[in-house]
């Protein structure tokens, strides 16, 4: 509280024995309204989440993906970003691909993408942080998938190691 | 018109965007409850379940969301995750990404209060992407990919988080700090 109080010019000083309960009020209400006024925006990626679940399954997912390295990955970076839902499920998704034989590349991109672009929650970070800040970082997001997922497995192969 | 005028005219102009976005996810579930009960019921189901495992993040932002306007002044927030932070809010930020919990949405109240606070959009961003990290979540992943892969895709995730974060900063403008 005494460095908050300096961090504001010093006003009131004197008082900085803490919050007195009409502050716990406030702050609990001030706290409550900003929640309350994104709540229809979460609800509304909540159900949408739903509708994904429901539609889009694993066997979809890998009737997509061709064969083709440069095509894949960007097929991957694009599904990761349709998703959503617990990372978990990117890994095993991403571990079925894999069996499946779609490339390495394309696995790595969605599950990136997957934690990083947020097209269904696109709306609700929009509603939050503003329109420039969400459509900027989702694309830089989608981009930097490529290159992060293209490095992870060159980073490998001249390591010697891994599956493929 | 100056910034709090500003900002009171976006809260007025806030409710009707806020319902767009959920009343057509609603409507989309009228026309599939009309031409697909059993699949609407389905995806009802999936919703409920994605709701249950919010829930408890959700009330951790809540919590944190009080405990920031209690005790956390605009300046604080400034100086630590600010436009002008430095290396110290990045390294903040990404290390607050990485051990945050639930899905990204859940995070987006509060992270609207700390903008509104004066957090940079570079930390924001940051803080964002660095939650591809999942430390509870990497011993799964090692299990699917191996430890190798592990290792080198989050030495690049952070390696990411930093770039976005400082392409983040030249792309938008902050109002302050």
């Amino acid at each position: 509280m005494a460095d908050a109080v300096k961090a504001q010019g010093g006003r009131g000083q004197g008082r900085e024995a803490g919050p007195g309960r009409g502050s716990y009020s406030l702050a609990f209400r001030k706290s409550a309204r900003q929640f309350a006024n994104l709540l229809p925006m979460l609800a509304g990626v909540v159900l949408l989440i739903g509708l994904f679940n429901t539609f889009v399954s694993r066997e979809v997912l890998a009737s997509v993906f061709s064969g083709d390295p440069a095509l894949d990955t960007l097929r991957g970076a694009g599904f990761g970003s349709i998703l959503a839902g617990n990372p978990i499920n990117s890994y095993i998704i991403g571990g079925e691909l894999l069996k499946d034989g779609v490339s390495l590349y394309a696995v790595t991109a969605l599950i990136v993408t997957w934690v990083t672009v947020g097209l269904v929650q696109l709306p609700a970070e929009i509603a939050a942080l503003g329109r420039r800040f969400g459509l900027v970082r989702n694309g830089l997001c989608f981009a930097l998938s490529i290159p992060i997922a293209i490095l992870t497995v060159l980073i490998l192969t001249l390591g010697g190691g891994f599956l493929r | 018109m100056n910034a709090g005028a500003a900002q009171r005219h976006n809260e007025r102009r806030q409710p009707r965007r806020v319902f767009l976005f959920p009343t057509i996810v609603l409507a989309v579930y009228g026309i599939l409850l009309a031409a697909a009960p059993d699949k609407a019921l389905v995806a009802l189901e999936s919703s409920g379940r994605v709701l249950r495992n919010v829930a408890l993040p959700l009330g951790l932002v809540f919590a944190v969301m009080l405990v920031l306007n209690l005790f956390v002044k605009p300046a604080q927030i400034t100086r630590f995750v600010g436009r002008r932070a430095g290396i110290k809010g990045i390294m903040l930020s990404a290390g607050a990404g990485i051990i945050s919990a639930g899905p990204i949405y859940v995070w987006y109240p509060l992270l609207k209060e700390l903008r509104e606070k004066g957090a940079g959009a570079s930390p924001i961003a940051v803080f964002l992407y660095s939650r591809a990290v999942k430390p509870f979540l990497l011993p799964i992943m090692i299990a699917y990919f191996g430890w190798q892969y592990v290792v080198v895709l989050t030495a690049l995730t952070v390696l990411g988080a930093v770039a976005l974060g400082y392409s983040v900063g030249l792309l938008v403008k902050d109002q302050r700090g």
